[in-house]
């Protein structure tokens, strides 16, 4: 299935969005946790981390959502496929995947950074949530550096 | 999907699902795809007087029930309203054309009318003094009245009646609905989380049908007070009547709202609120933006304004609501379509420039035009022209200037609306210059949809409210009640 490039203008667009891009990385953490078992506690954190990102930003959307915010209005977003729908090989080694990751996380980031600037003091308390996703999202980049260390210090 | 497969739908009286007597239906139609979704019956007299008549039965057990009691239903409520929110939006815009957004935001402000509610136990309160004199002591008891009945509007199917039900159940009154036939299944769908969340048989009732049903209603001496939403002429009529009857009422008429942009507004979120607000639901709302008057002599802040408002409605996407990425949906009829084509006709003849025509029709996706129009952008507008003055409840902007604030607010008062009026500035001033001085009864400041929470009244003035309380919060819970005063001697 080919996944197009997408133009996000609506909230609901964009919360769909979340949804896709964190259960699509953590599916993608999770599949490759299991054939790098040297990953696997990381990465399967990382995973359940995803889920509560989106748990929390759909949240915050539901509760606040209102036919009276600029609901329809607040973006302007335009979000690679590859986000949505990442792909890494199963035959990759564990530094390519880690470094492939960190990219994936960049990107990630940028989403909701971007997001949340657009829709800032027009979306209530869902920018707020996006922001500490992508505060997270930094942290992440920084687990994983240090995945990238330890991976190179063994070999 | 054939008429012989679509539901009729039934009536809620006494704890029942009942199916009306009447030989006469409605088609309730999806205006996005031009379908049959439902058929709607018009009730007869009998079916009135029974709902009536079982809300009143209901009334002096469902009065004895503490308010604490009666707020665990609501608490109930609210858990089944929870767990039904995004079915209760879909089917918000499956009959209303509305978009998911819109119909999710109009879920959550109906709930957030339930969960004030709940608080009937603190809202009810009376007050009192000791020792009015020696011994003598003076309280004051808020007390229910008996039944009462909604005549909502086609707008918001599920969020207006949550304006007054919640908090009419939770004083301790019973209650009677007559949807809009337009849109009915969102009450059908609400009424049936209500019998699920336990309320005794009668306190809600729900009753089908057209004019004849709230013409009914409001008749009827056994019903306390009507709440109203629609047009200013037919809420006047209700207004003179329940005053001649000595009912209750509110009454949320017709509007025009302005919205005054100042010289040193922030233009990209300005632009992104007033689109809402004009666009949002398509128009179709008391709350939309009508007319917006740039204040200023700079002419170039003005064209370089409303090129840039142009250029973001040309641009909005408009489509079937259950798309996601559909930023405004379909009028709720080919009626209401057509009358907005109407006042777009009219504003041309009259002398408006059109900078954006809605009738050219672009819809994302292959559905039916025959509910659909494209926003619209008129300039060189007037209060003295049809569009500058009449409510045209579509998508439609129109634009006009005013030399200094004065101006613009001697714009706004040339109305007999006072629903509500937006400024946009960042300076305090002048804000507080507006929100002192114009008479609407809901002021945004930097807020192009000026929508009270539910622990706020929806506020109203001159003809675009008839009444003294309004829906929602403190205010519906007085509307609700009557003060009983006591004085106390014991010998």
């Amino acid at each position: 299935m080919v996944v197009k490039d997408m133009n996000l203008q609506t909230a609901a667009s964009v919360i769909s969005c979340v949804s896709k891009i964190e259960e699509a990385s953590a599916a993608l953490y999770e599949r490759l946790a299991d054939l790098h078992p040297e990953l696997k506690g990381a990465f399967f954190a990382f995973a359940k981390e995803n889920r509560k990102h989106e748990s929390n930003v759909r949240r915050a959307y539901y509760n606040i959502v209102s036919d009276a915010l600029e609901t329809g209005f607040c973006f302007d977003l335009a979000v690679d496929a590859m986000l949505t729908a990442p792909v890494l090989p199963d035959e990759a080694s564990s530094l390519e995947i880690l470094h492939a990751f960190i990219r994936l996380e960049e990107e990630i980031r940028r989403f909701y950074e971007k997001a949340a600037a657009q829709s800032k003091s027009l979306l209530a308390d869902v920018p707020r949530a996006m922001e500490r996703v992508a505060k997270a999202r930094t942290e992440r980049e920084k687990e994983l550096q240090k995945l990238i260390d330890a991976a190179k210090g063994d070999s | 999907m054939t008429s012989t497969t679509v539901e009729r739908l039934r009536n809620f009286i006494g704890g029942e699902w009942v199916d009306s007597q009447s030989t006469k239906s409605e088609e309730v139609r999806n205006p996005a795809l031009d379908e049959i979704i439902a058929h709607v019956p018009m009730s007869v007299p009998a079916e009135v007087e029974q709902a009536v008549k079982a809300a009143q039965e209901a009334f002096p057990e469902w009065r004895r029930t503490p308010p604490v009691t009666r707020a665990r239903y609501l608490l109930r409520l609210i858990e089944l309203l929870e767990t039904n929110f995004d079915s209760l939006s879909r089917t918000q815009t499956m009959e209303h054309g509305k978009t998911i957004d819109e119909s999710r935001g109009e879920t959550r402000r109906g709930i957030e009318n339930v969960e004030v509610a709940a608080g009937i136990p603190s809202l009810m309160m009376g007050y009192n003094l000791q020792d009015i004199a020696s011994g003598i002591d003076e309280y004051v008891i808020r007390e229910p009245l008996g039944v009462f009945a909604c005549i909502p509007p086609f707008n918001f199917p599920f969020m207006v009646p949550l304006w007054f039900i919640p908090y009419a159940v939770a004083t301790g009154n019973t209650f009677v609905i007559k949807p809009s036939p337009s849109v009915p299944i969102s009450q059908v769908r609400l009424h049936e989380l209500m019998d699920e969340a336990g309320f005794p048989p009668g306190v809600l009732n729900l009753v089908h049908g057209g004019a004849d049903v709230g013409t009914q209603l409001m008749e009827h001496p056994d019903v306390k007070g009507i709440t109203f939403v629609g047009s200013t002429k037919v809420g006047k009529l209700i207004y003179k009547k329940c005053g001649e009857m000595g009912k209750r009422a509110i009454v949320q008429g017709a509007a025009k709202n302005f919205l005054v942009i100042m010289p040193d507004t922030d233009v990209q979120g300005t632009i992104a609120s007033m689109l809402t607000s004009f666009y949002g639901n398509a128009g179709q709302r008391c709350l939309s933006g009508a007319n917006a008057v740039i204040v200023g002599k700079d002419d170039g802040f003005y064209r370089s304004f409303v090129d840039a408002f142009v250029d973001a409605a040309a641009k909005i996407k408009v489509g079937n609501g259950l798309e996601e990425g559909i930023q405004m949906g379909p009028l709720q009829s080919r009626d209401k379509k057509e009358r907005v084509v109407g006042y777009i006709e009219q504003g041309i003849r009259e002398g408006a420039r059109l900078l954006l025509d809605g009738r050219h029709v672009r819809i994302e996706g292959d559905y039916p035009q025959t509910c659909f129009l494209n926003p619209t952008v008129f300039e060189n507008v007037t209060p003295k022209m049809t569009i500058g003055r009449e409510e045209i409840f579509g998508p439609v902007a129109s634009f006009m200037r005013a030399a200094d604030l004065d101006e613009a607010i001697d714009l706004i008062h040339s109305l007999p609306y006072g629903n509500a009026a937006s400024i946009y500035t960042n300076n305090g001033s002048w804000a507080r210059e507006f929100e002192y001085r114009v008479q609407a009864g809901n002021i945004g400041i930097n807020v192009g949809i000026v929508a009270p929470m539910a622990f706020f009244p929806f506020s109203g003035m001159k003809e675009s409210f008839f009444g003294v309380l309004h829906g929602q919060g403190q205010e519906a819970v007085r509307f609700f009640t009557e003060s009983k005063v006591v004085i106390r001697r014991w010998w």
